[in-house]
């Protein structure tokens, strides 16, 4: 796969990248499920992204005249307690909840792999060390992590992604370590060895390609539950503080409300079960095709 | 075996050493003077030097931490700064409910998952299988909130067949049985679908082993084939996937806890933080830590029972 042509100066890491992305798109072409989720989810980017162009009103503008009102041509999903626009706030909580998750499982994926890539690469007493305690982190509840992380820190959108960021470095680490083990007895990091090439080159240019498949399912499925958590921690009280539109705040605002202005907390809800379901659907498919043997375990 | 109930405790004990020391470091370390969260910005510079001596924050941290480990094991585990009483009396006094709650819905999970997943597996790639999968995909992608709303809204404001408000004060039987069943439904079904994921992979792999398909060449029919040689094999997979989802199951339930307005230890860490009773919070790290270590030492133990080669490793 990345044999090294000697005289000739070869990226061995755009061989490898080219190499996971053909595996990646192997695995999307045998489980068809995965292509619904991914455009599923790339809707509700494309949507999240020109959230200012589609949303016809402000999300944070009120109206005391157009409180708690049904949906309407006007307003197609309805006001809320302050009279602002429901499908605004809809599409800009869209933007909140993408850019945590995405930001989270993006820092929980370069630290998580890190170290399991260490972990299995160096072996020996570093691995038993780094994956206990990657399993100590692993055995406490990360809802009630992340609530004390943000409770502590204050919730802002930077300290939500370092909350939900922490909670999912172990599987990540986990997840790299197996492959990584396999990996390093292959011949080509002998080869790569033989040519003198640090650890650090091997690990990163030459192992990580191999295994970036594996990480990359584990993330689809990973934002999936970041954003659940993210939407969970608003609905505590513990998101981004208000006005600003995030779809489990609107949930909880909702609730207060939900005998007589149902709306109010069914799209929001729909919303979040929307995006979480294809994200599973996503990586679920993603991962029976790589890996048959994993089926139905997360 | 006894050797393997030693080493198990042994890294019971070690874990829970481990995290009560990053429970007392999130507490102490992270950015935010306690005394002075508690008294505001407006508050005197003696007034918060009082506080801060009343809660020992004065005291050099090493004493500090030595004390958090002693109180935490003879069960002192100081006062709640907002009401005055032990935290640990606070805590022990919705501890049942909170138990009462996880163990119905692990229950029903089980009762629920097991059977479908082992269902789904035996009938595989049929449509039964394809929608037990795609309804059990979805069962984990709800919020536990988002669920536990919806069922608020049909079952207890449409239908009226349970309180909207559940309490542990109900007098009868039937009562706290009513009051129970809405949450208890809620967590079950959220983790009936983990566990259905987990029963399928699990017996899918069994049926491929060799030793079923001699149990069939041997003339054994179906049914005990499925009960007598793989239902117990799948079941261990299971019972790892129960002590993992642990942590799943504690978040759950403070959502489930808030929605339907159930007292336990949810609604108290949440009053905690709204309160920023920190000696309370604290007490709640401890008491979740417990449980955790404890559980999944229950889950290494048990394992031991169903398959006795992990004894001997």
């Amino acid at each position: 796969m990345n044999a090294a042509v000697p005289g000739r100066r070869v990226s061995h890491l755009r061989l490898g990248l080219a190499a996971a992305a053909r595996g990646l798109v192997r695995a999307f072409n045998t489980n068809k499920t995965s292509w619904v989720g991914l455009v599923v989810f790339l809707v509700v980017c494309l949507l999240a992204i020109l959230a200012p162009l589609i949303a016809v009103h402000d999300p944070l503008e009120q109206n005391i005249l157009f409180r708690l009102k049904p949906p309407s041509s006007e307003h197609w999903m309805g006001t809320d307690y302050y009279g602002r626009d429901i499908f605004s706030r809809l599409l800009h909580g869209a933007r909140i909840s993408l850019v945590i998750g995405l930001l989270a499982i993006g820092v929980a994926m370069i630290i998580g792999s890190f170290i399991g890539l260490v972990a299995g690469y160096r072996g020996g007493r570093t691995d038993i060390i780094m994956m206990q305690t990657m399993d100590v982190l692993l055995a406490f509840p990360s809802l009630i992590l992340g609530l004390i992380v943000v409770a502590m820190l204050g919730p802002s959108i930077t300290n939500l992604v370092i909350a939900i960021a922490l909670t999912a470095i172990p599987p990540f680490a986990r997840i790299a370590r197996a492959p990584t083990i396999a990996v390093k007895e292959r011949e080509f990091i002998e080869a790569g060895r033989a040519l003198g090439y640090s650890d650090m080159r091997l690990m990163l240019g030459h192992i990580l390609p191999n295994i970036l498949p594996e990480i990359l399912v584990m993330g689809s499925l990973w934002l999936a539950t970041a954003i659940r958590v993210e939407a969970s921690l608003a609905f505590i009280g513990l998101g981004v503080a208000p006005p600003i539109a995030t779809w489990g705040g609107m949930i909880r605002e909702g609730f207060e409300n939900i005998l007589d202005s149902l709306w109010l907390t069914l799209f929001p809800s729909i919303a979040i079960l929307v995006v979480v379901f294809a994200l599973n659907l996503l990586g679920d498919g993603l991962r029976d095709a790589i890996d048959p043997k994993l089926r139905g375990e997360q | 075996m006894s050797g393997f109930v030693l080493k198990r405790v042994g890294f019971a004990v070690i874990t829970l050493f481990a995290v009560l020391t990053i429970v007392f470091f999130i507490v102490r370390v992270l950015p935010g003077d306690p005394a002075l969260v508690i008294l505001g910005d407006q508050a005197s510079m003696e007034a918060i030097e009082a506080l801060r001596a009343r809660l020992g924050l004065d005291r050099p941290l090493a004493v500090q931490y030595l004390d958090f480990l002693s109180g935490v094991v003879i069960g002192e585990w100081g006062v709640s700064m907002v009401s005055g009483r032990p935290v640990i009396e606070e805590i022990l006094k919705v501890l049942p409910a909170t138990i009462e709650l996880t163990v119905v819905s692990l229950i029903l999970g089980a009762a629920l998952g097991i059977p479908l997943g082992i269902w789904s597996a035996i009938r595989r790639n049929s449509l039964p299988d394809y929608v037990t999968r795609l309804a059990s995909l979805l069962g984990l992608s709800f919020p536990a909130f988002v669920s536990a709303i919806l069922l608020l809204l049909v079952f207890a404001i449409q239908l009226r067949w349970f309180p909207v408000i559940s309490s542990i004060q109900g007098e009868s039987i039937g009562e706290r049985l009513r009051d129970l069943a809405l949450p208890a439904v809620n967590l079950g079904i959220i983790m009936a679908a983990y566990i259905t994921r987990v029963a399928r992979s699990a017996m899918l792999e069994v049926l491929n082993q060799d030793y079923v398909r001699t149990a069939y060449a041997k003339g054994i029919d179906f049914t005990a084939v499925i009960l007598r040689h793989c239902l117990r094999n799948t079941l261990i997979p299971v019972v790892t996937v129960v002590g993992l989802y642990l942590g799943i199951l504690i978040g759950n339930s403070v959502l489930t806890e808030i929605v339907f307005n159930r007292p336990g230890l949810g609604k108290l860490i949440v009053g905690a933080l709204n309160q920023r009773d920190y000696t309370m919070l604290q007490g709640m790290m401890v008491i979740y830590t417990l449980i955790v270590v404890a559980v999944n030492l229950i889950t290494d133990l048990t394992y031991g029972l169903i398959d006795p080669r992990i004894k001997y490793r």
